[in-house]
Protein backbone atom coordinates (compact mmCIF):
# COMPACT_ATOMS: atom_id res chain seq x y z
CA UNK A 1 0.00 0.00 0.00
CA UNK A 2 2.60 2.35 0.69
CA UNK A 3 4.34 1.70 -2.17
CA UNK A 4 1.28 2.35 -4.13
CA UNK A 5 0.72 5.42 -2.69
CA UNK A 6 4.20 7.01 -2.30
CA UNK A 7 5.88 5.94 -5.74
CA UNK A 8 8.09 8.46 -6.32
CA UNK A 9 9.02 10.92 -9.02
CA UNK A 10 10.68 8.80 -11.61
CA UNK A 11 13.53 11.41 -13.08
CA UNK A 12 15.88 8.65 -14.29
CA UNK A 13 14.61 7.66 -17.74
CA UNK A 14 16.28 8.98 -20.72
CA UNK A 15 14.68 11.92 -21.95
CA UNK A 16 12.76 12.76 -19.02
CA UNK A 17 14.09 15.94 -17.12
CA UNK A 18 14.43 15.64 -13.66
CA UNK A 19 11.52 18.33 -12.11
CA UNK A 20 11.48 20.37 -8.87
CA UNK A 21 8.87 21.95 -7.48
CA UNK A 22 8.54 25.87 -6.84
CA UNK A 23 6.32 27.40 -4.23
CA UNK A 24 2.74 28.46 -5.65
CA UNK A 25 -0.04 26.84 -6.13
CA UNK A 26 -3.18 28.64 -6.79
CA UNK A 27 -6.88 28.01 -6.30
CA UNK A 28 -8.80 29.90 -8.32
CA UNK A 29 -11.96 30.08 -10.20
CA UNK A 30 -13.89 27.00 -11.75
CA UNK A 31 -11.19 24.74 -9.02
CA UNK A 32 -8.51 25.79 -11.74
CA UNK A 33 -4.94 25.13 -9.87
CA UNK A 34 -1.60 25.87 -11.44
CA UNK A 35 2.17 25.07 -10.64
CA UNK A 36 5.56 25.71 -12.10
CA UNK A 37 8.27 23.40 -12.01
CA UNK A 38 11.78 23.62 -12.84
CA UNK A 39 14.15 21.64 -14.84
CA UNK A 40 17.82 22.03 -15.74
CA UNK A 41 17.16 24.26 -18.86
CA UNK A 42 13.60 25.35 -18.66
CA UNK A 43 10.83 25.99 -16.13
CA UNK A 44 7.56 24.03 -16.82
CA UNK A 45 3.96 25.22 -16.38
CA UNK A 46 1.48 22.85 -15.19
CA UNK A 47 -2.01 24.42 -15.95
CA UNK A 48 -5.18 22.35 -14.35
CA UNK A 49 -7.85 23.13 -16.63
CA UNK A 50 -10.88 22.81 -13.96
CA UNK A 51 -8.80 19.89 -12.62
CA UNK A 52 -9.19 17.22 -15.35
CA UNK A 53 -6.51 18.48 -17.44
CA UNK A 54 -3.16 19.45 -17.16
CA UNK A 55 -1.65 21.59 -19.95
CA UNK A 56 2.27 21.99 -19.74
CA UNK A 57 3.78 24.72 -21.21
CA UNK A 58 7.80 24.98 -21.50
CA UNK A 59 9.37 28.42 -21.16
CA UNK A 60 13.71 27.55 -22.01
CA UNK A 61 16.14 29.87 -19.60
CA UNK A 62 17.80 30.67 -22.79
CA UNK A 63 14.71 31.88 -24.54
CA UNK A 64 13.66 34.43 -21.83
CA UNK A 65 13.35 37.97 -22.46
CA UNK A 66 12.02 39.58 -19.86
CA UNK A 67 9.30 38.92 -16.50
CA UNK A 68 7.04 41.78 -15.81
CA UNK A 69 4.95 42.12 -12.03
CA UNK A 70 1.82 44.35 -12.38
CA UNK A 71 0.43 44.87 -9.40
CA UNK A 72 -3.67 43.97 -8.86
CA UNK A 73 -5.90 45.47 -6.60
CA UNK A 74 -7.08 41.95 -5.64
CA UNK A 75 -5.49 42.63 -2.25
CA UNK A 76 -7.27 45.70 -1.45
CA UNK A 77 -10.52 43.77 -2.78
CA UNK A 78 -10.33 41.15 -0.35
CA UNK A 79 -9.69 43.53 2.62
CA UNK A 80 -12.94 45.36 1.87
CA UNK A 81 -14.51 42.06 1.38
CA UNK A 82 -13.58 40.51 4.34
CA UNK A 83 -14.48 44.18 6.18
CA UNK A 84 -17.64 44.24 4.68
CA UNK A 85 -18.60 40.86 5.52
CA UNK A 86 -17.58 41.44 9.37
CA UNK A 87 -19.81 44.49 9.24
CA UNK A 88 -22.52 42.70 7.38
CA UNK A 89 -22.28 39.79 10.56
CA UNK A 90 -22.29 42.62 13.23
CA UNK A 91 -25.00 43.90 11.97
CA UNK A 92 -27.32 41.19 11.72
CA UNK A 93 -26.11 39.71 15.13
CA UNK A 94 -26.87 42.86 16.70
CA UNK A 95 -30.30 42.61 14.82
CA UNK A 96 -31.13 39.44 15.82
CA UNK A 97 -29.26 39.42 18.65
CA UNK A 98 -27.08 36.42 18.39
CA UNK A 99 -25.43 34.15 20.95
CA UNK A 100 -22.13 36.55 21.97
CA UNK A 101 -19.69 33.52 21.23
CA UNK A 102 -21.24 32.78 17.51
CA UNK A 103 -20.86 36.73 16.88
CA UNK A 104 -17.27 35.99 18.15
CA UNK A 105 -16.26 33.11 16.68
CA UNK A 106 -17.97 34.52 13.52
CA UNK A 107 -15.90 37.43 13.63
CA UNK A 108 -12.58 36.07 14.57
CA UNK A 109 -12.98 33.99 11.18
CA UNK A 110 -13.35 36.83 9.50
CA UNK A 111 -10.33 38.59 11.03
CA UNK A 112 -7.79 35.66 10.44
CA UNK A 113 -8.39 35.82 6.77
CA UNK A 114 -8.17 39.43 6.95
CA UNK A 115 -4.79 39.04 8.46
CA UNK A 116 -3.86 36.16 6.06
CA UNK A 117 -4.76 38.57 3.08
CA UNK A 118 -2.34 41.12 4.79
CA UNK A 119 0.51 39.29 5.56
CA UNK A 120 0.56 37.85 2.21
CA UNK A 121 1.31 41.18 0.79
CA UNK A 122 -0.09 43.39 -2.19
CA UNK A 123 -1.14 40.96 -5.17
CA UNK A 124 0.64 41.34 -8.42
CA UNK A 125 0.16 39.55 -12.17
CA UNK A 126 3.01 38.00 -13.50
CA UNK A 127 3.94 37.19 -17.19
CA UNK A 128 6.79 35.45 -18.83
CA UNK A 129 8.06 37.28 -22.11
CA UNK A 130 10.02 35.07 -25.04
CA UNK A 131 10.45 36.02 -28.14
CA UNK A 132 7.07 34.22 -29.54
CA UNK A 133 4.86 34.52 -26.71
CA UNK A 134 4.12 36.19 -23.24
CA UNK A 135 2.02 34.33 -20.98
CA UNK A 136 0.86 34.59 -17.41
CA UNK A 137 2.10 32.81 -14.40
CA UNK A 138 -0.88 32.45 -12.20
CA UNK A 139 0.58 31.26 -8.93
CA UNK A 140 2.94 34.21 -9.07
CA UNK A 141 -0.23 36.15 -7.57
CA UNK A 142 1.78 37.83 -4.69
CA UNK A 143 5.16 40.69 -5.20
CA UNK A 144 6.72 39.29 -1.81
CA UNK A 145 6.43 35.72 -3.34
CA UNK A 146 7.44 35.90 -6.71
CA UNK A 147 10.39 38.18 -5.75
CA UNK A 148 11.42 35.33 -3.34
CA UNK A 149 11.00 33.33 -6.47
CA UNK A 150 12.78 35.24 -8.61
CA UNK A 151 15.58 35.11 -6.39
CA UNK A 152 15.99 31.29 -6.81
CA UNK A 153 15.40 31.74 -11.31
CA UNK A 154 17.12 34.72 -12.16
CA UNK A 155 20.47 33.71 -11.46
CA UNK A 156 19.95 30.06 -13.39
CA UNK A 157 18.68 32.05 -16.19
CA UNK A 158 21.58 34.65 -16.49
CA UNK A 159 23.75 31.29 -16.50
CA UNK A 160 22.09 29.93 -19.34
CA UNK A 161 21.82 33.33 -21.10
CA UNK A 162 25.24 34.08 -20.44
CA UNK A 163 27.04 32.82 -23.70
CA UNK A 164 24.22 34.45 -26.00
CA UNK A 165 24.35 38.51 -24.99
CA UNK A 166 26.93 39.45 -21.80
CA UNK A 167 24.91 41.69 -19.67
CA UNK A 168 27.19 44.31 -20.45
CA UNK A 169 26.48 44.61 -23.81
CA UNK A 170 22.72 44.67 -23.14
CA UNK A 171 23.35 47.40 -20.41
CA UNK A 172 25.04 49.60 -23.08
CA UNK A 173 22.41 48.60 -26.09
CA UNK A 174 19.56 49.49 -23.98
CA UNK A 175 21.32 52.85 -22.78
CA UNK A 176 22.28 53.47 -26.65
CA UNK A 177 19.03 52.43 -28.30
CA UNK A 178 16.17 55.01 -28.49
CA UNK A 179 12.61 53.65 -28.09
CA UNK A 180 11.92 54.68 -31.68
CA UNK A 181 14.59 51.87 -32.81
CA UNK A 182 12.33 48.49 -31.31
CA UNK A 183 10.16 49.84 -34.10
CA UNK A 184 12.35 47.61 -36.25
CA UNK A 185 12.60 44.80 -34.64
CA UNK A 186 8.99 45.15 -32.90
CA UNK A 187 6.80 42.23 -32.75
CA UNK A 188 3.67 41.62 -35.42
CA UNK A 189 1.69 41.31 -31.89
CA UNK A 190 2.28 44.82 -30.15
CA UNK A 191 2.30 48.45 -31.52
CA UNK A 192 4.79 49.26 -33.67
CA UNK A 193 4.00 53.19 -33.54
CA UNK A 194 6.60 55.70 -30.95
CA UNK A 195 3.73 56.97 -29.03
CA UNK A 196 1.65 55.22 -26.86
CA UNK A 197 -1.98 54.83 -27.51
CA UNK A 198 -4.00 57.43 -26.11
CA UNK A 199 -6.70 57.01 -22.95
CA UNK A 200 -9.92 57.59 -24.91
CA UNK A 201 -12.86 58.05 -22.68
CA UNK A 202 -15.51 55.80 -23.73
CA UNK A 203 -19.34 57.74 -23.84
CA UNK A 204 -21.06 57.17 -20.30
CA UNK A 205 -23.18 54.23 -20.45
CA UNK A 206 -26.31 55.07 -19.36
CA UNK A 207 -27.77 51.08 -19.51
CA UNK A 208 -24.86 50.54 -17.26
CA UNK A 209 -25.69 53.63 -14.90
CA UNK A 210 -28.89 52.67 -14.66
CA UNK A 211 -28.47 48.87 -13.75
CA UNK A 212 -26.36 50.14 -11.26
CA UNK A 213 -28.52 52.99 -9.79
CA UNK A 214 -31.12 50.42 -9.75
CA UNK A 215 -29.47 48.01 -7.91
CA UNK A 216 -28.03 50.04 -5.13
CA UNK A 217 -31.73 51.34 -4.79
CA UNK A 218 -32.88 47.77 -4.43
CA UNK A 219 -30.16 47.31 -1.56
CA UNK A 220 -31.00 50.53 0.40
CA UNK A 221 -35.28 48.66 0.17
CA UNK A 222 -34.27 45.96 1.31
CA UNK A 223 -32.23 47.45 4.05
CA UNK A 224 -35.38 49.45 5.04
CA UNK A 225 -37.90 46.87 4.70
CA UNK A 226 -35.87 44.48 7.36
CA UNK A 227 -36.17 47.64 9.87
CA UNK A 228 -39.30 48.47 9.16
CA UNK A 229 -41.02 45.49 7.98
CA UNK A 230 -42.92 47.42 5.72
CA UNK A 231 -45.20 45.61 2.11
CA UNK A 232 -44.87 48.82 0.25
CA UNK A 233 -40.44 48.86 0.63
CA UNK A 234 -41.25 45.11 -0.23
CA UNK A 235 -42.82 45.75 -3.58
CA UNK A 236 -40.52 48.55 -4.39
CA UNK A 237 -37.25 46.40 -3.66
CA UNK A 238 -39.01 43.70 -6.10
CA UNK A 239 -39.65 45.72 -8.75
CA UNK A 240 -35.93 47.44 -8.47
CA UNK A 241 -34.19 43.86 -8.20
CA UNK A 242 -35.96 42.92 -11.67
CA UNK A 243 -34.91 46.16 -13.34
CA UNK A 244 -31.82 45.51 -11.90
CA UNK A 245 -31.60 42.24 -13.59
CA UNK A 246 -32.77 43.57 -16.67
CA UNK A 247 -30.61 46.32 -16.79
CA UNK A 248 -27.86 44.09 -16.40
CA UNK A 249 -28.83 41.71 -19.54
CA UNK A 250 -29.20 44.84 -21.51
CA UNK A 251 -25.59 46.29 -20.37
CA UNK A 252 -23.98 42.61 -21.48
CA UNK A 253 -25.41 43.41 -25.04
CA UNK A 254 -24.13 46.70 -24.78
CA UNK A 255 -20.65 45.90 -23.87
CA UNK A 256 -20.40 43.44 -26.36
CA UNK A 257 -20.73 46.67 -29.19
CA UNK A 258 -18.99 49.13 -27.12
CA UNK A 259 -16.30 50.17 -25.37
CA UNK A 260 -16.40 49.82 -21.77
CA UNK A 261 -14.22 49.70 -18.80
CA UNK A 262 -13.35 46.81 -17.18
CA UNK A 263 -14.46 47.11 -14.02
CA UNK A 264 -17.79 48.15 -15.29
CA UNK A 265 -17.94 45.21 -17.16
CA UNK A 266 -17.28 42.85 -14.64
CA UNK A 267 -20.13 44.26 -12.48
CA UNK A 268 -22.69 44.30 -14.97
CA UNK A 269 -21.52 40.13 -15.17
CA UNK A 270 -21.91 39.97 -11.52
CA UNK A 271 -25.26 41.87 -11.03
CA UNK A 272 -26.56 39.22 -13.67
CA UNK A 273 -24.99 36.29 -12.57
CA UNK A 274 -26.18 37.14 -8.75
CA UNK A 275 -30.11 38.01 -9.97
CA UNK A 276 -30.61 34.79 -11.53
CA UNK A 277 -28.62 32.68 -9.30
CA UNK A 278 -29.79 34.01 -6.29
CA UNK A 279 -33.19 34.96 -6.99
CA UNK A 280 -33.89 31.07 -8.67
CA UNK A 281 -31.92 29.90 -5.49
CA UNK A 282 -33.59 31.69 -2.79
CA UNK A 283 -37.25 30.86 -4.87
CA UNK A 284 -36.23 27.07 -4.97
CA UNK A 285 -35.48 27.03 -1.56
CA UNK A 286 -38.20 28.66 -0.25
CA UNK A 287 -40.34 26.74 -2.26
CA UNK A 288 -39.20 23.35 -0.75
CA UNK A 289 -39.57 24.54 2.60
CA UNK A 290 -42.95 25.17 1.71
CA UNK A 291 -43.76 21.98 1.30
CA UNK A 292 -41.70 20.57 3.93
CA UNK A 293 -43.77 22.64 6.19
CA UNK A 294 -46.80 21.44 4.55
CA UNK A 295 -45.75 18.15 4.58
CA UNK A 296 -45.36 18.05 8.02
CA UNK A 297 -49.45 18.65 8.82
CA UNK A 298 -50.72 16.80 6.23
CA UNK A 299 -50.98 12.81 5.83
CA UNK A 300 -51.04 13.34 2.43
CA UNK A 301 -47.70 14.14 0.51
CA UNK A 302 -48.00 17.85 -0.86
CA UNK A 303 -47.31 18.82 -4.16
CA UNK A 304 -44.52 21.21 -4.95
CA UNK A 305 -46.27 25.28 -5.48
CA UNK A 306 -44.68 28.66 -6.52
CA UNK A 307 -44.27 30.35 -3.34
CA UNK A 308 -44.93 34.29 -3.37
CA UNK A 309 -42.35 36.73 -2.20
CA UNK A 310 -44.70 38.05 -0.18
CA UNK A 311 -45.50 34.72 2.11
CA UNK A 312 -41.68 34.55 1.43
CA UNK A 313 -41.41 37.62 3.35
CA UNK A 314 -42.84 36.00 6.73
CA UNK A 315 -40.89 32.99 6.48
CA UNK A 316 -37.95 31.86 8.99
CA UNK A 317 -35.04 33.02 8.00
CA UNK A 318 -36.13 35.77 5.15
CA UNK A 319 -34.82 38.51 7.75
CA UNK A 320 -31.36 37.13 6.62
CA UNK A 321 -31.19 37.00 3.14
CA UNK A 322 -32.63 40.44 2.86
CA UNK A 323 -29.50 41.91 5.12
CA UNK A 324 -27.29 39.51 2.77
CA UNK A 325 -28.94 40.93 -0.10
CA UNK A 326 -29.23 44.37 0.46
CA UNK A 327 -25.36 44.83 1.73
CA UNK A 328 -24.07 42.75 -1.15
CA UNK A 329 -26.32 44.85 -3.59
CA UNK A 330 -25.34 48.35 -2.43
CA UNK A 331 -21.97 47.45 -2.74
CA UNK A 332 -21.90 46.00 -5.95
CA UNK A 333 -24.15 48.92 -7.32
CA UNK A 334 -21.98 51.60 -5.10
CA UNK A 335 -19.09 50.38 -6.68
CA UNK A 336 -20.33 49.94 -10.15
CA UNK A 337 -21.40 53.54 -10.68
CA UNK A 338 -17.77 54.23 -9.88
CA UNK A 339 -16.52 51.89 -12.32
CA UNK A 340 -19.34 53.86 -15.08
CA UNK A 341 -17.11 56.78 -14.84
CA UNK A 342 -13.85 55.11 -15.17
CA UNK A 343 -12.57 55.62 -18.52
CA UNK A 344 -12.07 52.86 -21.02
CA UNK A 345 -9.28 52.14 -23.11
CA UNK A 346 -9.57 51.82 -26.97
CA UNK A 347 -9.66 47.88 -28.06
CA UNK A 348 -5.81 47.47 -30.00
CA UNK A 349 -6.07 47.76 -33.81
CA UNK A 350 -5.09 44.69 -35.13
CA UNK A 351 -1.95 44.54 -37.44
CA UNK A 352 -2.33 45.20 -41.02
CA UNK A 353 -2.27 42.30 -42.86
CA UNK A 354 1.16 42.26 -45.06
CA UNK A 355 0.57 43.00 -48.75
CA UNK A 356 0.91 40.47 -51.21
CA UNK A 357 4.00 39.93 -53.21
CA UNK A 358 3.68 41.96 -56.95
CA UNK A 359 4.76 39.86 -59.62
CA UNK B 1 21.79 46.13 -32.02
CA UNK B 2 18.68 46.73 -31.64
CA UNK B 3 16.64 45.74 -28.00
CA UNK B 4 13.23 44.68 -28.76
CA UNK B 5 10.79 46.83 -26.17
CA UNK B 6 8.31 44.92 -23.10
CA UNK B 7 4.89 45.99 -23.30
CA UNK B 8 2.73 46.47 -20.74
CA UNK B 9 0.97 43.58 -20.21
CA UNK B 10 -2.48 45.55 -19.51
CA UNK B 11 -2.76 48.09 -22.17
CA UNK B 12 0.03 46.33 -24.64
CA UNK B 13 1.96 49.96 -24.69
CA UNK B 14 5.85 49.58 -25.37
CA UNK B 15 7.76 50.72 -21.82
CA UNK B 16 9.90 53.15 -22.07
CA UNK B 17 13.51 51.25 -22.01
CA UNK B 18 14.27 53.46 -18.27
CA UNK B 19 11.56 51.58 -16.56
CA UNK B 20 13.63 48.04 -17.11
CA UNK B 21 15.77 48.22 -13.47
CA UNK B 22 13.01 45.90 -11.89
CA UNK B 23 12.05 48.34 -9.60
CA UNK B 24 7.91 49.68 -9.98
CA UNK B 25 6.58 52.15 -11.99
CA UNK B 26 4.11 54.04 -13.49
CA UNK B 27 2.80 52.64 -17.44
CA UNK B 28 2.64 56.20 -18.84
CA UNK B 29 -0.89 54.88 -20.37
CA UNK B 30 -3.18 52.70 -18.37
CA UNK B 31 -1.15 54.32 -15.37
CA UNK B 32 -0.68 50.50 -14.33
CA UNK B 33 2.43 49.71 -11.58
CA UNK B 34 4.75 47.15 -13.53
CA UNK B 35 8.10 46.23 -12.50
CA UNK B 36 10.53 44.59 -15.52
CA UNK B 37 13.07 42.22 -15.21
CA UNK B 38 14.65 42.22 -18.49
CA UNK B 39 17.34 39.58 -19.80
CA UNK B 40 20.04 39.61 -22.46
CA UNK B 41 17.88 36.87 -24.57
CA UNK B 42 15.63 40.36 -25.13
CA UNK B 43 18.53 41.60 -27.81
CA UNK B 44 19.54 38.52 -28.82
CA UNK B 45 19.29 39.17 -32.62
CA UNK B 46 16.98 35.96 -34.46
CA UNK B 47 18.09 34.37 -37.04
CA UNK B 48 16.61 31.36 -39.73
CA UNK B 49 18.87 28.79 -40.78
CA UNK B 50 17.97 28.80 -44.74
CA UNK B 51 20.40 25.88 -45.20
CA UNK B 52 23.58 26.23 -47.16
CA UNK B 53 23.66 25.25 -51.10
CA UNK B 54 24.93 21.92 -51.69
CA UNK B 55 28.68 21.92 -52.67
CA UNK B 56 29.89 18.74 -54.87
CA UNK B 57 31.12 16.21 -52.67
CA UNK B 58 29.31 16.80 -49.84
CA UNK B 59 26.30 15.05 -47.97
CA UNK B 60 22.85 16.38 -49.14
CA UNK B 61 19.90 16.41 -47.27
CA UNK B 62 17.28 13.83 -47.65
CA UNK B 63 14.24 16.31 -47.68
CA UNK B 64 16.24 19.16 -49.55
CA UNK B 65 18.74 17.41 -52.07
CA UNK B 66 19.79 20.71 -53.08
CA UNK B 67 21.07 22.14 -49.37
CA UNK B 68 23.70 20.90 -47.27
CA UNK B 69 23.70 18.52 -44.47
CA UNK B 70 24.46 19.32 -41.44
CA UNK B 71 23.76 16.71 -38.70
CA UNK B 72 22.13 13.57 -38.58
CA UNK B 73 18.74 12.61 -37.07
CA UNK B 74 19.34 11.02 -33.93
CA UNK B 75 16.33 9.29 -34.78
CA UNK B 76 16.60 7.55 -37.81
CA UNK B 77 20.00 8.49 -39.06
CA UNK B 78 18.86 10.81 -42.08
CA UNK B 79 20.90 13.46 -42.91
CA UNK B 80 19.21 17.16 -42.48
CA UNK B 81 20.03 20.17 -43.47
CA UNK B 82 19.87 23.62 -41.06
CA UNK B 83 16.59 23.59 -42.47
CA UNK B 84 15.25 21.00 -41.57
CA UNK B 85 17.44 19.99 -38.28
CA UNK B 86 15.25 20.37 -35.00
CA UNK B 87 16.74 20.59 -31.85
CA UNK B 88 15.21 19.40 -28.71
CA UNK B 89 17.07 19.42 -25.60
CA UNK B 90 20.05 18.68 -27.53
CA UNK B 91 18.95 16.05 -29.79
CA UNK B 92 19.05 16.55 -33.52
CA UNK B 93 15.53 15.14 -35.26
CA UNK B 94 13.84 15.39 -38.53
CA UNK B 95 10.55 16.37 -38.97
CA UNK B 96 9.27 12.72 -39.30
CA UNK B 97 10.26 11.33 -36.16
CA UNK B 98 9.36 14.28 -34.31
CA UNK B 99 6.08 14.21 -35.80
CA UNK B 100 5.95 10.49 -35.09
CA UNK B 101 7.53 10.58 -31.70
CA UNK B 102 4.37 13.18 -30.75
CA UNK B 103 1.74 10.91 -32.25
CA UNK B 104 2.97 8.05 -30.20
CA UNK B 105 3.78 9.76 -27.25
CA UNK B 106 7.36 8.89 -27.35
CA UNK B 107 8.84 12.43 -26.76
CA UNK B 108 7.93 14.53 -23.56
CA UNK B 109 9.33 17.20 -24.23
CA UNK B 110 6.33 17.63 -26.82
CA UNK B 111 3.41 16.55 -24.38
CA UNK B 112 1.33 19.43 -23.77
CA UNK B 113 -1.50 18.22 -22.21
CA UNK B 114 -2.25 14.69 -19.77
CA UNK B 115 -5.74 14.01 -19.17
CA UNK B 116 -6.48 13.22 -15.40
CA UNK B 117 -8.40 10.32 -15.29
CA UNK B 118 -8.03 10.06 -11.20
CA UNK B 119 -9.78 13.46 -11.16
CA UNK B 120 -12.89 12.53 -13.27
CA UNK B 121 -13.32 9.55 -11.26
CA UNK B 122 -12.75 11.08 -8.14
CA UNK B 123 -15.44 14.05 -9.19
CA UNK B 124 -18.12 10.93 -10.78
CA UNK B 125 -17.76 9.64 -7.33
CA UNK B 126 -18.08 12.70 -5.05
CA UNK B 127 -20.32 15.37 -6.89
CA UNK B 128 -22.60 12.37 -7.75
CA UNK B 129 -23.50 12.00 -4.23
CA UNK B 130 -24.91 15.60 -4.49
CA UNK B 131 -27.94 13.92 -6.27
CA UNK B 132 -27.46 10.41 -4.79
CA UNK B 133 -29.61 8.28 -7.26
CA UNK B 134 -27.30 9.17 -9.99
CA UNK B 135 -24.55 7.46 -8.13
CA UNK B 136 -25.50 3.76 -9.78
CA UNK B 137 -24.32 5.28 -12.50
CA UNK B 138 -21.53 7.60 -11.78
CA UNK B 139 -19.90 4.83 -9.35
CA UNK B 140 -19.36 1.83 -11.68
CA UNK B 141 -18.46 4.24 -14.15
CA UNK B 142 -15.60 5.67 -11.82
CA UNK B 143 -14.65 2.45 -10.96
CA UNK B 144 -13.88 1.60 -14.40
CA UNK B 145 -11.84 4.28 -14.78
CA UNK B 146 -10.09 3.35 -12.26
CA UNK B 147 -9.63 0.00 -13.15
CA UNK B 148 -8.61 1.34 -16.91
CA UNK B 149 -6.07 4.54 -16.27
CA UNK B 150 -4.37 3.37 -13.46
CA UNK B 151 -0.98 2.17 -14.90
CA UNK B 152 -1.40 5.08 -17.19
CA UNK B 153 0.33 8.13 -15.73
CA UNK B 154 1.86 11.15 -17.21
CA UNK B 155 5.51 10.67 -18.31
CA UNK B 156 6.75 14.66 -17.48
CA UNK B 157 4.91 14.40 -13.82
CA UNK B 158 3.53 11.11 -12.99
CA UNK B 159 2.63 12.06 -9.22
CA UNK B 160 0.69 9.91 -6.89
CA UNK B 161 -1.53 6.54 -7.43
CA UNK B 162 -3.71 8.58 -4.17
CA UNK B 163 -6.44 9.98 -6.32
CA UNK B 164 -7.19 6.16 -7.78
CA UNK B 165 -7.04 4.67 -4.63
CA UNK B 166 -9.88 7.31 -2.99
CA UNK B 167 -11.88 7.22 -6.18
CA UNK B 168 -11.55 3.31 -6.44
CA UNK B 169 -12.56 3.06 -2.96
CA UNK B 170 -15.62 5.59 -2.51
CA UNK B 171 -16.65 4.04 -6.16
CA UNK B 172 -16.53 0.27 -3.81
CA UNK B 173 -18.59 1.78 -1.10
CA UNK B 174 -21.27 3.20 -3.14
CA UNK B 175 -21.72 0.48 -5.30
CA UNK B 176 -21.93 -1.85 -2.08
CA UNK B 177 -24.88 0.63 -0.60
CA UNK B 178 -26.93 -0.38 -3.46
CA UNK B 179 -26.59 -3.89 -3.59
CA UNK B 180 -27.56 -4.03 0.16
CA UNK B 181 -30.39 -1.24 -0.96
CA UNK B 182 -31.17 -3.91 -3.68
CA UNK B 183 -31.19 -6.55 -1.42
CA UNK B 184 -33.29 -4.83 1.30
CA UNK B 185 -35.76 -3.90 -1.30
CA UNK B 186 -36.19 -7.54 -2.52
CA UNK B 187 -36.57 -8.57 1.12
CA UNK B 188 -39.38 -6.65 2.14
CA UNK B 189 -41.33 -7.82 -1.78
CA UNK B 190 -40.62 -11.33 -0.44
CA UNK B 191 -42.14 -10.66 2.88
CA UNK B 192 -45.77 -10.84 2.62
CA UNK B 193 -47.48 -7.94 3.85
CA UNK B 194 -48.30 -7.64 7.81
CA UNK B 195 -46.44 -10.97 8.77
CA UNK B 196 -44.06 -10.93 11.49
CA UNK B 197 -41.43 -13.39 12.28
CA UNK B 198 -43.32 -15.19 15.09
Amino acid sequence: MSAVLMDPVVSNRTGIPRYRRLPGLRFGGGFARAALRIADDHLLLCDFRMSFIERYKRFYFRDIEAFVIRKTPVWFGAIAAWLAVAALIYVMASSARWNGYVTISLEGICALFLLRNLIRGPSCRTHVQTAVQTDVLPMLNRVRKTRRVFQQLFPLIQEAQAKAVPNERLTTSVAQSPLTSTAATARPDQPVAAEPVSRQRAPLSFVHLGTFFALLLAGAAALLNVTTRSPWSFVVMLILFFAAGLGGICSLIFQVKHSTSRAAAAAAWLVVIGCFMGGIGVNAGYCWYDMFLRAQSSRVPPHFRQVSPLTMRVMPGFDYVLWVFGFAAVTLGLLGLISVFMPAFARPEPPPLPKPATA
Amino acid sequence: MTVRSVACTRCRTPIPLDFYDGAFHMCPTCEASISMHVFPALAREHTVERGEPLIEGESSCFYHPHKKAVVACDSCGRFLCALCDIEISGVHRCPACLETGKRKQQLTTLETQYIRYDRIALALTTLGLLIWPITCITAPAALFLVIRFWNRRSKILPGYRIGYVIAGLLALAEICGWVFLFCMMFHNVGRPHGSSRL
